[in-house]
């Protein structure tokens, strides 16, 4: 288990608030990811788990163990701290081979020669990239030299993985290969794993716990889908996935899990939701996905959440067609099956399942 | 949650988390690189400030004598001083202008130009880094002195002259012999800078409507400008520190300038040590306001994205069938500059004595020179002395450039940015200067350094640590610190990470500046010449006191078979920074 607590870290001299107050926990065997934009401190964060920065506060317990404290004066030396890390650049050593590279960590604990070399060839075979033993590190594709990179976090038996976005230098096809790989891995072995990226589609697919920092701050914590489908924030409601977000006033007062609330060009049925506004009138915002508006050009015929608009723009990307509709005043971007086909200024039918927003406390 | 977040922010805590990470600094780790610190502040500042105590006391040194300003009463109430300021300062002016005209040009000619026959300029050029400045200097005596000089009796016969027309012992002379032997450096500076000018400005100022010169004046020389600068700020302190021509010619035309006077005031009976720190005070400001201004003009420099970082092709003039014309006029430079000096010692090497080139004396061409000086015991005392004082002067000096480099590069420890500038301070301390100050250090400090190898080594390692430092700083660049850290978590022994994955990786950049500062001390003689003595000479000094004693035959021998050692050694050099693509910093 790692918990992290309060840590905080300026950087020139004071002037830059690289991480401010950041707390959590990754319970054992899960995978944790820090997302957020660039600059917000992940990498600060992975790094004073790690021990390759020293924060000015904060404390830092892996496995019951504190390694950092700033009250108590502990600061473990990163290898004392049995953590394996894969870097952004690899950091593969390009003066040895594979082999060497994987066995480097291993040498001076007391392992024999034969042990050492078991252990590493283990930890290739782990990765596919048995027979690439005897082959010099600068001689692998960027895909290879990130197995290497794992393989050599993997061998020496590492209580932790640290990931500090470990897929950005690769190409997108590859990138998922590597996902997968990685993913499959970390559930094989069980090993506590923290994982940095600012790539919100990497972060769902290989996390049991995402936490979306924004300026040196957690911003909210959850599981992959209740990030993306109830953010309880709006930073996080912007950061992961595209979402239309919506001014509106609650109808009625506390109504249970289904609620009217007024937008200025509407009204719309929230079901299944529950908010923290419960008198009349109160402030929301409406969180609203793109892939969770129907466009029709003729009506639904739906009593409730069907509004007219008109298209602005349509752009065709294959997948979807990425709708931009006029509302009143407001514009909603919608995700449309590719096979439809609209006319900009054309009118449409808008619909929406009542039970597929999100609402927010404005 | 936010409670903790507001405790961290607090005062107290960051107050005691940096206890905390002092704590933690002080690692033995630390004390290594403490230890390094140490080393260079010692290396660097000790002896000036052993020499400016000196010129405030009136006796030499180790004596206990008392304070006095006498000193520089002395010194400044004298025109003397004041008369080697201004020969050394013009001295360093207009030869620097020299080097730099025929450099500018030679790099003009195969950056720029569609000149036949690149490949033979470049490798010319190259050539006088290869000869020791005695050797080139004495060269210049056998071609231009007037009773000697082959110039002078070649002009003679061809025009008719009852005179000599040129006389090496005057102020053009030391000019011309220090000028002409210095072009490799503007050179090179100045292909480099051609080389990364993006020709599309260029390109960009002819579609529009400027004319060429105001093109040329616009575009090319504005931007090469803060290069130009530094070339010549380099050219002005590597001729203001030159002992070789003032020495060779300078003392016997009565030219005084500042390195020789030091030597005399050393060299005379008594010896004036006073004197000779009072006169390097005044050497050493004006050194520094022109490495002061260097460091300044380089940092310009690196501010002009067009000069730096990316290399471009630089568009070729083409010159038509001025082409040739240019050849010619190049082939005419490379052959006064480069190849008669190099001709004439080799000439002199094969002759029983010393005579002018001419049939008849080709067919007593001789073995004997070498033959002597392969016999000569002080020959191989002199080599072994210069090679035990280069390779270790040269190794100690890189190993402490590459702490100084990680301390600079990888750490946050507070100085860390002083002790790059201290390190640096050697570069401004001219050969005579250094010398002095180390005479005066270990002639009152009782260490048994005076009189023994250890004097040259520490001298060399002081005077080419900027030198080391610089290409091993470029190199370790390069290494990603991400690199270092994977490292870091698996084995807590700095060392060991330090020597199994930094060394190994910036290895090419330190043999070069190994083999770099191994050749210079073979090469330079403005050091040695005060701190070697009897059993501790190296090959400079021994060439020049063959010199001295009229041993010229012999001396060029000995030249010939130093340059070829250096050209062997330079040759290594280059294969390694070819092999790994890296640039021996100038
Ligand atoms: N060594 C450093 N010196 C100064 N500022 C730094 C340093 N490292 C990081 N920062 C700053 O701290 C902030 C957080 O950086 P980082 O943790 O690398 O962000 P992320 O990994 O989320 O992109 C950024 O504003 C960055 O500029
Ligand atoms: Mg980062």
């Amino acid at each position: 288990m790692i918990s992290v607590q309060g840590l905080a870290k300026t950087y020139a001299g004071g002037n830059v608030r690289a991480i401010d107050g950041v707390d959590f926990q990754v319970e054992t065997g899960k995978i944790f990811t820090l997302l957020g934009p660039s600059g917000c401190g992940k990498t600060t964060s992975l790094r004073s788990v790690a021990g390759l920065e020293q924060p000015d506060a904060g404390e830092i317990n892996l496995f019951g163990e504190t390694v950092f404290s700033s009250t108590r004066g502990i600061s473990l030396h990163p290898s004392k701290r049995k953590i394996g890390m894969v870097f952004q650049s690899y950091a593969i050593w390009p003066h040895m081979t594979v082999l060497q590279n994987i066995a480097y960590p291993l040498k001076g604990k007391g392992l024999s020669r034969a042990q050492i070399e078991s252990k590493a060839r283990e930890a290739l075979r782990m990765v596919d990239l048995e027979g690439f033993e005897d082959r010099p590190a600068p001689k692998l594709s960027g895909g290879q030299q990130q197995r290497v990179a794992l393989a050599r976090a993997i061998a020496s038996d590492p209580r932790i993985f640290l990931f500090d976005e470990p897929l950005s230098n690769l190409d997108a096809k590859l990138r998922e290969e590597m996902r997968g790989h990685i993913r499959a891995l970390q559930r094989k072995l069980g090993i506590t794993s923290l994982y940095v990226t600012h790539d919100q589609v990497e972060a769902l697919s290989i996390s049991d716990f995402i936490a979306v920092m924004e300026k040196g701050k957690i911003v909210e914590v959850g599981a992959p889908r209740d990030i993306y489908l109830h953010p309880t924030s709006r930073f996080a409601a912007q950061f992961v996935g595209l979402t239309n977000i919506m001014p509106a006033k609650l109808r009625h007062g506390d109504a249970g899990d289904t609620v009217r609330v007024d937008l200025p060009f509407t009204s719309l049925l929230c079901q299944g939701l529950t908010t923290k506004a419960h008198s009349k009138g109160d402030s929301l915002m409406v969180l609203l996905r793109p892939e969770n508006v129907r466009v029709s050009s003729s009506s639904f015929n739906c009593e409730t959440n069907e509004w007219r608009g008109r298209v602005i723009s349509s752009i065709f990307l294959g997948e979807f067609i990425d709708c931009t509709i006029a509302c009143g005043d407001f514009q909603v971007r919608a995700r449309v099956n590719p096979f439809h086909q609209f006319e900009d200024g054309a009118e449409v039918y808008l619909h929406i399942a009542p039970e597929r927003f999100s609402l927010l406390t404005a | 949650m936010s409670q903790i977040a507001e405790i961290a922010t607090g005062g107290q805590i960051v107050r005691r988390a940096g206890l905390l990470s002092l704590s933690r600094r002080l690692t033995w780790r630390h004390g290594a690189l403490a230890i390094i610190a140490l080393v260079v502040v010692y290396l660097t500042l000790v002896p000036l400030g052993m020499i400016l105590y000196g010129t405030l006391t009136d006796g030499p040194p180790g004596t206990g004598a008392s304070f006095t300003l006498q000193n520089y009463v002395r010194a400044y109430g004298s025109p003397d001083i004041f008369r080697a300021a201004f020969n050394s300062v013009s001295f360093a002016v207009l030869s620097g202008i020299i080097s730099f005209i025929i450099g500018c040009y030679l790099a003009w000619v195969t950056e720029r130009t569609n000149t036949p026959f690149k490949g033979v300029i470049y490798i010319a050029v190259l050539v006088p880094f290869l000869v020791p400045g005695i050797l080139t200097t004495i060269s210049w005596v056998f071609l231009l002195s007037p009773n000697i000089g082959l110039i002078n009796k070649v002009a003679e016969s061809l025009f008719g002259l009852d005179k000599p027309p040129f006389n090496i012992y005057s102020f053009a002379g030391m000019v011309w012999t220090f000028g002409i032997d210095h072009i490799t450096l503007p050179f090179l500076l100045m292909a480099a800078a051609f080389r990364s000018m993006d020709p599309t400005l260029e390109e960009a100022a002819s579609i529009s409507s400027m004319g060429p010169l105001r093109q040329f004046y616009q575009i090319n020389l504005k931007i090469m400008f803060p290069s130009i600068l530094a070339t010549c700020l380099l050219l002005f302190v590597r001729g203001i520190e030159t002992f070789e021509a003032p020495a060779v010619i300078g003392i016997p035309a009565g030219i005084p300038v500042f390195a020789t006077e030091i030597f005399l005031a050393l060299r005379r009976a008594p010896t004036d040590y006073n004197l000779a720190g009072t006169y390097s005070t005044a050497y050493l400001l004006i050194t520094v306001i022109g490495v002061l201004l260097y460091l300044r003009v380089t940092r310009v420099a690196e501010k002009f994205a067009t000069i730096t970082g990316k290399a471009y092709r630089p568009r070729v003039i083409d010159l038509g069938t001025w082409r040739y014309g240019v050849l010619c006029l190049t082939m005419l430079v490379l052959f006064i500059g480069v190849f008669l000096p190099l001709a004439i010692v080799l000439w002199a090497s094969f002759m029983p004595f010393y005579a002018q080139p001419s049939w008849h004396m080709l067919s007593m061409a001789t073995f004997a020179n070498y033959v002597a000086v392969f016999e000569l015991d002080e020959f191989y005392r002199a080599f072994w002395n210069n090679l035990v004082t280069g390779v270790s002067a040269a190794t100690i000096a890189v190993l402490l450039s590459v702490g100084i480099a990680w301390i600079v590069i990888r750490t946050d420890i507070p100085g860390r940015k002083m002790l790059d500038i201290i390190a640096f301070t050697p570069i401004a301390l001219p050969g005579v200067v250094l010398s002095l100050a180390l005479l005066w250090l270990y002639l009152t400090v009782p260490l048994p350094v005076y009189g023994t190898l250890w004097i040259l080594i520490i001298a060399f390692v002081t005077k080419f640590i900027p030198i080391s430092l610089r290409v091993v700083h470029a190199s370790m660049l390069q290494v990603h610190k991400e690199l270092e850290e994977a490292a870091e978590l698996s084995s807590s022994s700095w060392l060991r990470n330090l020597f199994s994955i930094v060394v190994p990786l910036i290895l090419p950049g330190l043999l070069v500046g190994w083999l770099y500062i191994l050749t210079l001390t073979f090469k330079v003689l403005s050091i040695p010449i005060l701190l070697s003595h009897v059993g501790t000479e190296v090959l400079p000094v021994l060439i020049f006191s063959l010199y001295q004693s009229g041993g010229i035959t012999e001396l060029c021998a000995m030249g010939v078979i130093l340059t070829i050692f250096i050209a062997v050694v330079a040759g290594l050099t280059r294969l390694i920074s070819a092999r790994f693509a890296i640039k021996a910093g100038e």
